[in-house]
């Protein structure tokens, strides 16, 4: 072969290279039939181009399959955020009349009552708040598993946050003469937070560690600053969680004594609405606990709020990273 | 007489939150959704307004800001089951929205409510 044709044969590779760099994956070169090494490395950059066109079409592919996933992912959100609002305001609309004209009767504005009826009216306006109670905290669990549940945050103060919590829950604990004990450290900061919803948090703890406690005990609530958080405690002397349990209780509908539980009114949901809430937060949530000596549930708040509050919990849920999370309290 | 305009699409609420008014003894008048409020407002005057959020019709948005354009000027009171924040809040409040009850209320709760805008 003489020297220009192999030139320019070599040029004409070079060429193929540059383009397939510049991402035109079409160049080929024609083979000179000569079984030399410059026909062999023409063979290769075919295969090389070849092979990459298969590949980025492919990718291409996949990355198309994923978009219209994406939207259709979107749309179905869409949808449950529409559903979960209409849901809403028909469960509620219902709620709303039986609580009013129950409350109206129960405080004789429509005549007086004999003590059967006042019993009566006293178990339906129980249960209308027990059914509303339910209503809320399923379309909680909906709201935070599809992450559209809607937080505002705000500057709080914890000593009041906690002061208020403790105080509406005096008159159920005090039924059961079981007495609360609030600790905060002085001079702990502030955070940024949904003050309601952390408000829930406590309360749903709260409730459930005087629900399974014996009467006359008590119940410790803490809250200190530790490294970039505030750390919450809420500890009881009740029945305690068995050690294999004490991940499950923070699923959904999950409780240890289906049948007993279940006897105290509650469906399970409260742990799971906490969880969901203080994950969206930024925190985490667990519970150490001995069978028949009492659990500590605690929970942290970063002082630095996190940005993606909406959402947060469905993202971590989607990942998966909530396992490492709860394998790291163990 | 302090007056109370009652705005609800649901009959059954409407007639109770009527009824509850009346025996705390306002003057009250109802009103199925917004535009029918829009039409009465001016010849009953309202001092205060239980505005429903969430009706056929009317936003809430809307129906503030053609309340603006009225004579009447009463103080509304939205009665609502959702969350309003900051943004949202403030955008009522120039329409002269003085409270929020959440549905379902307590009865206390919102009869202190109407007796502080008294
Ligand atoms: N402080 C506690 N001591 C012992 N067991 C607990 C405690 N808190 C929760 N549990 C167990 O965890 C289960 C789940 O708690 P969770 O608050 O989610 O539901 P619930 O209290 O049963 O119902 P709900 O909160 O929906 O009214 C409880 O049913 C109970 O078995
Ligand atoms: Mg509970």
């Amino acid at each position: 072969m003489d020297k220009t044709s192999e030139k320019d044969r070599i040029s004409e590779m070079i060429d193929a290279i540059m383009r397939v760099a510049r991402g035109d994956y079409s160049a080929q070169i024609e083979r000179s039939g000569r079984d030399d090494d410059l026909d062999s490395l023409a063979v290769g950059i075919n295969m090389m181009s070849n092979d990459i066109e298969r590949d980025i079409t492919e990718r291409k592919k996949a990355e198309e399959k994923i978009r219209e996933q994406n939207i259709q992912l979107k749309k179905l959100d869409e949808l449950k955020t529409a559903f979960l609002n209409v849901t809403s305001h028909e469960l509620r609309t219902p709620m709303t009349s039986i609580k009013g004209y129950v409350q109206m009767l129960l405080n004789q504005i429509l005549g007086g009552l004999s003590d059967e009826q006042r019993q009566g009216l006293d178990v339906i306006l129980r249960n209308t708040n027990r059914l509303d109670g339910l209503i809320q905290d399923i379309l909680d669990v909906s709201r935070l598993e599809s992450g559209t549940m809607k937080f505002i945050p705000k500057k709080t103060d914890i000593d009041t946050l906690v002061g208020q919590t403790v105080e509406t829950m005096q008159a159920s604990a005090g039924r059961k003469e079981i007495t609360i004990n609030a600790d905060i450290e002085a001079d702990v900061p502030g955070l940024i937070v949904d003050e309601l919803r952390i408000k829930q948090v406590m309360t749903n703890l709260l409730n459930n560690a005087i629900k399974f406690s014996p009467d006359g005990t008590i119940i410790n609530v803490k809250a200190r600053k530790e490294k970039n958080d505030i750390l919450f405690e809420i500890q009881d002397f009740g029945r305690g969680i068995p050690k294999d349990k004490q991940d499950k209780v923070f699923e959904t509908f999950y409780q240890v004594d289906s049948g007993e539980d279940r006897k105290f009114g509650g469906a399970g949901l409260g742990l799971a609405v906490s969880k969901g809430i203080v994950v969206s937060h930024g925190g985490r949530i667990w519970v150490e606990s001995r069978e028949g000596k009492g659990s500590t549930f605690s929970f942290t708040l970063p002082l630095k709020p996190v940005k993606d509050v909406e959402g947060r919990f469905k993202a971590i849920d989607m990942f998966g990273l909530e396992k490492t999370e709860e394998e790291e309290n163990d | 007489m302090t007056k109370v305009m009652v705005v609800d699409d649901e009959i059954d609420v409407r007639k109770m939150l009527d009824l509850m008014m009346k025996n705390e003894g306002y003057d009250t008048e109802m009103a199925e959704d917004g535009s029918d409020f829009l039409e009465k407002v001016d010849s009953f005057n309202p001092d205060i307004v239980t505005l429903d959020v969430m009706m056929p019709g009317p936003t809430t948005v809307e129906i503030l800001e053609k309340l603006k354009k009225k004579k009447s000027k009463p103080k509304v009171m939205l009665l609502t089951v959702v969350r309003f924040d900051g943004d949202e809040k403030k955008i009522f409040e120039q329409g002269n929205v003085v409270d929020y009850i959440k549905k379902p209320f307590d009865i206390d709760v919102l009869m202190d409510a109407v007796k502080k805008h008294e």
